[in-house]
C-alpha cells in the first residue's frame, strides 16, 4: 500500500506538471513568507481610537474609559450593580490586577469551568480597522475565561489600539516567544443569526462584552 | 451523504410547492443581498482586495506542494500532528483512528463543510462515536436528521416554528420550550443543552477557513464561540481541511479576512475569528493536549489538474449563493448534495463526477450575477457552459434536448433560412396572439408555458427590424 502522503505530493506534482522545486525556487518562496507583503488596507480619516470605539460599538459591545486603572474595581462595581450581577470576578492570573483595591468584589484566577458569569481579561492589543480585539492564551490568561462567562469584561490600555490587523503580526513577530496557542480576534459578544435570520446575541459565548479602556500602562 | 443530485427536477418541483421554504428563502436572500451591499459599498479598496485574494490563492495552488511542506513542519514543530487522506474514506479513517486512540466517545463538532463532505458523521456513529453538532443551525439540523441547504446559514429553510417542535421533541427538559417560542428563548435552551455536551466531549472538531503556511495555524472564522468552545474544552482538537485551505502568511490572510465576513453575512470582521496553533502549551491551564489536522484530497488534485482549478480559490462565503435567482427559488436541498448554488453546480460535478450530477450545471440562467460578487472572482458561468458542452459531448444529455440543439444548430448554420423561418413564425404567432396579446399555452413549450404565459411577439423579428434602423 503507498503512502497517502507520497501519493498526496506525486499527484500534485502531476497535476502541475512539474517535479519537486528546486532548491532556488524554494529559497524564493521561504524568502516570500520571511518578508511578507502586505496588501491593500483600508482607508479612513479619523483617529485610531474613535474608529476602534465606532466599530466596537457598533458590533454590539459596551465600551468605558477611565483615566487610571486603579479606579478599575470601581467601574467594574458599577457594571455589576447595573446589569444586577454578584459581585464575583474571575481574571486572568496578573499581578498588577491582583494588586488593585478589589473590595466588594470577590476575585478568583484559574480557569473557568462555566460557573463564573463574569470574567476580565487584559487584551494584547486592539485593532481600529474593525474594532476588534486581540487576546492570546498564555499561563495567566487561559483561553476559557474569553468564552465561558456571560459578561467578558475587557481591559486594553488606549496605546495599545494599532490602525490594521497588519500592525498585529508586526508586533508579535517581534515578541521574543513564539505564537501562542490561541489568537482571538473578538469583535463584540457572541452571536448567531441560524433563526429565521434574526440576529441573536449570546449564542454559546458571552452575551456581553464590555471594553474598559485607559490610560496609563498596567 | 448519499447524493440526490439526479432527481434535482424533482426536487426543485417540491421545493416550489414548499410554502415554508419558500416563506424562509425569500426572507434570507433580501437580507444577505442588502448586507452584503452595504458592507462592500463602504469599502472603496474591495475591488483590489478581490483581485489581491484571486492572486494570493493562484500563487499558492500554483506551489502547493511547497506550502503544503512548510505548514506540515510548522504544526510538527508545535507538537501537532498532520495527517494526510486522499479520499473521504481515508480521512474519515483517519479521524475515527485519533478519537479511538484517545478514548473518545463523544465528539463536539463546529461547523465543517468538509466534513459535510466526506460524510463524517455517519462514519463516526458507525465507528460507536458519538458526534454533537454545536453550531445552531447544524445543530437544528441533526436533530431533524437533514442536511444544510446553504454553505453558511444551514437551517436557513427551517422556520422557528419547525425548531421549536424539534427541541420539543429532542430534549429531555424541553418543558420551557412551545410552539410560540420566540428567537431569544429557542437559543437560549440550543445553549443551555450544548453547554454540557461542550465541558463533557472527548475531542472536539473543527473545519478551517484558512491554514496559514508561515506558522502552521489553523483559521476559524465564525460568530457563534461554538468553535472555540470545540477546539478550546476537550482534550483532542481535530482540524479537517482540503488541502486548498492553505495561504501563504500571516499578511495574505488580511485579505482573506476583509472579503471573507463582507461577502458572507456583510460583517467587517466576525465576532469571532481564531488562529490556533498547536496544542496547549507546557503550564497552560486549558486547550487541548493533542492537536491533529487532517489535509483532504478527495477530487482536489484532479480539479488542480484541469480547467476547474480555479474554483479551488472557493472561500466558501456563500456570497454565489445568495445572489443566484436558481438557489433564490429552490433553495439548498434541491441540488441534492453537500454543496448547493453556483459554486455546488461546479464543485459536485467536479468532486463526484458529471455523470452523478444530472441537471446541475443546467439549474443556471447565465446571469453572471455570481461572478460578480465572488470575493475570489472565479469564473462560474463560464465554467457552467464548460460543463453544458462536455455533457453534451458525453451524451449525458437528454435525448429531446441534444435533437433540439441538433435541429437549431442545422438552422442557425443556416442563417438566410433561419431568418425567413423565423420571420414566418414570429408573423404567424403575431397574428394568432394579437387579440390576447399573450399565449397561455404553446406546443413544445408545454413546461415553460405552465408557469407564465408567453408575450405574443409584435409581428417581426430582432433582425429585421435592425435592418429596418439601420437604413
Amino acid at each position: 500500500m503507498t503512502n497517502p502522503r507520497e501519493a498526496l505530493f506525486s499527484r500534485i506534482r502531476n497535476a502541475l506538471q512539474r517535479g519537486e522545486l528546486s532548491m532556488t525556487e524554494k529559497e524564493a518562496l521561504d524568502e516570500r513568507m520571511r518578508r511578507p507583503a502586505i496588501h491593500s488596507q483600508p482607508k479612513w480619516e479619523s483617529p485610531n481610537l474613535d474608529r476602534f470605539v465606532d466599530r466596537l460599538v457598533a458590533a454590539e459591545a459596551t465600551v468605558a474609559s477611565i483615566d487610571r486603572v486603579h479606579t478599575l474595581p470601581e467601574t467594574i462595581a458599577q457594571y455589576m450593580q447595573q446589569h444586577k450581577l454578584p459581585s464575583e470576578l474571575i481574571m486572568a492570573d496578573d499581578a498588577e490586577l491582583r494588586q488593585l483595591p478589589w473590595k466588594g468584589i470577590t476575585t478568583c484566577c484559574g480557569l473557568n469551568d462555566g460557573r463564573h458569569p463574569v470574567s476580565l481579561t487584559p487584551a494584547y492589543c486592539g485593532i481600529a480597522e474593525t474594532g476588534t480585539l486581540v487576546l492570546l492564551s498564555s499561563v495567566s490568561s487561559p483561553t476559557t475565561l474569553n468564552f465561558l462567562s456571560d459578561h467578558h469584561i475587557v481591559l486594553l490600555p488606549k496605546q495599545h489600539i494599532v490602525r490594521y490587523i497588519e500592525d498585529v503580526w508586526k508586533r508579535l513577530r517581534n515578541e521574543p516567544q513564539a505564537l501562542p496557542r490561541t489568537v482571538n480576534f473578538i469583535t463584540g459578544p457572541s452571536r448567531t443569526a441560524d433563526i429565521e435570520q434574526t440576529i441573536q446575541l449570546g449564542a454559546h459565548g458571552p452575551r456581553h462584552l464590555h471594553v474598559i479602556l485607559f490610560n496609563d500602562g498596567i | 451523504m448519499q447524493p440526490e443530485t439526479r432527481s434535482f427536477k424533482i426536487n426543485a418541483r417540491r421545493a416550489l410547492a414548499d410554502g415554508n421554504l419558500q416563506r424562509a428563502l425569500a426572507r434570507a436572500k433580501s437580507g444577505f443581498i442588502d448586507k452584503r451591499h452595504a458592507a462592500v459599498s463602504a469599502l472603496p479598496e474591495f475591488d483590489r482586495l478581490r483581485d489581491q485574494a484571486k492572486e494570493i490563492k493562484d500563487h499558492t495552488l500554483a506551489h502547493l506542494d511547497f506550502y503544503l511542506e512548510r505548514f506540515e513542519a510548522q504544526v510538527q514543530a508545535n507538537g501537532g500532528y498532520v495527517h494526510w487522506a486522499r479520499t473521504a474514506k481515508e480521512a474519515c479513517e483517519a479521524i475515527i483512528g485519533i478519537c479511538q486512540r484517545g478514548g473518545a466517545k463523544m465528539v463536539t463538532k463546529g461547523k465543517s463543510m468538509t466534513a459535510e463532505e466526506i460524510g463524517l458523521n455517519e462514519a463516526l456513529i458507525k465507528a460507536d462515536i458519538e458526534p454533537v453538532e454545536t453550531d445552531l443551525g447544524e445543530y437544528v439540523l441533526q436533530l431533524a436528521n437533514e442536511p444544510p441547504s446553504h454553505i453558511i446559514a444551514p437551517a436557513v429553510h427551517k422556520t422557528r416554528e419547525q425548531i421549536a417542535e424539534l427541541f420539543q421533541a429532542h430534549h429531555d427538559q424541553g418543558g420551557d420550550i412551545d410552539k410560540h417560542c420566540g428567537v431569544p428563548e429557542l437559543v437560549a435552551e440550543a445553549r443551555r443543552v450544548l453547554r454540557r455536551k461542550f465541558l463533557t466531549a472527548d475531542a472536539g472538531i473543527t473545519g478551517a477557513n484558512f491554514l496559514i503556511a508561515e506558522t502552521g495555524s489553523s483559521v476559524i472564522v465564525t460568530n457563534e464561540g461554538n468553535g472555540d468552545l470545540t477546539c478550546t474544552l476537550p482534550r483532542v482538537h481535530i482540524v479537517t481541511a482540503g488541502i486548498e485551505k492553505l495561504v501563504p502568511t500571516l499578511e495574505d490572510t488580511a485579505v482573506f479576512l476583509r472579503v471573507l465576513g463582507r461577502s458572507a453575512t456583510g460583517q467587517e470582521m466576525t465576532a469571532y475569528t481564531t488562529f490556533t496553533t498547536g496544542p496547549r502549551r507546557t503550564h497552560d491551564l486549558d486547550g487541548p493536549d493533542e492537536y491533529h489536522v487532517v489535509l483532504i484530497d478527495n477530487g482536489r488534485t484532479e480539479m488542480l489538474a484541469n480547467e476547474f482549478r480555479e474554483m479551488l480559490r472557493c472561500i466558501r462565503c456563500g456570497a454565489c449563493l445568495n445572489h443566484c435567482p436558481v438557489y433564490g427559488t429552490i433553495g439548498g436541498h434541491a441540488y441534492g448534495w453537500v454543496y448547493p448554488g453556483p459554486m455546488g453546480a461546479i464543485l459536485t460535478p467536479a468532486l463526484i463526477g458529471l455523470e452523478q450530477s444530472g441537471d446541475l450545471p443546467n439549474a443556471c440562467t447565465l446571469n453572471g450575477r455570481c461572478d460578480a460578487v465572488c470575493p475570489v472572482k472565479i469564473p462560474l458561468t463560464r465554467m457552467l457552459r464548460s460543463l453544458r458542452e462536455r455533457q453534451f459531448t458525453l451524451s449525458l444529455t437528454t435525448r429531446t434536448t441534444r435533437n433540439a440543439l441538433s435541429a437549431w444548430a442545422f438552422f442557425a448554420k443556416r442563417p438566410r433560412l433561419y431568418q425567413m423561418l423565423a420571420r414566418l413564425a414570429m408573423f404567424i404567432l403575431g397574428k394568432l396572439g394579437k387579440r390576447k396579446g399573450r399565449f397561455r399555452r404553446l406546443p413544445f413549450a408545454g413546461s415553460w408555458t405552465r408557469s407564465r404565459d408567453f408575450p405574443a411577439p409584435q409581428g417581426s423579428t430582432f433582425q429585421s427590424l435592425w435592418h429596418k434602423a439601420g437604413k
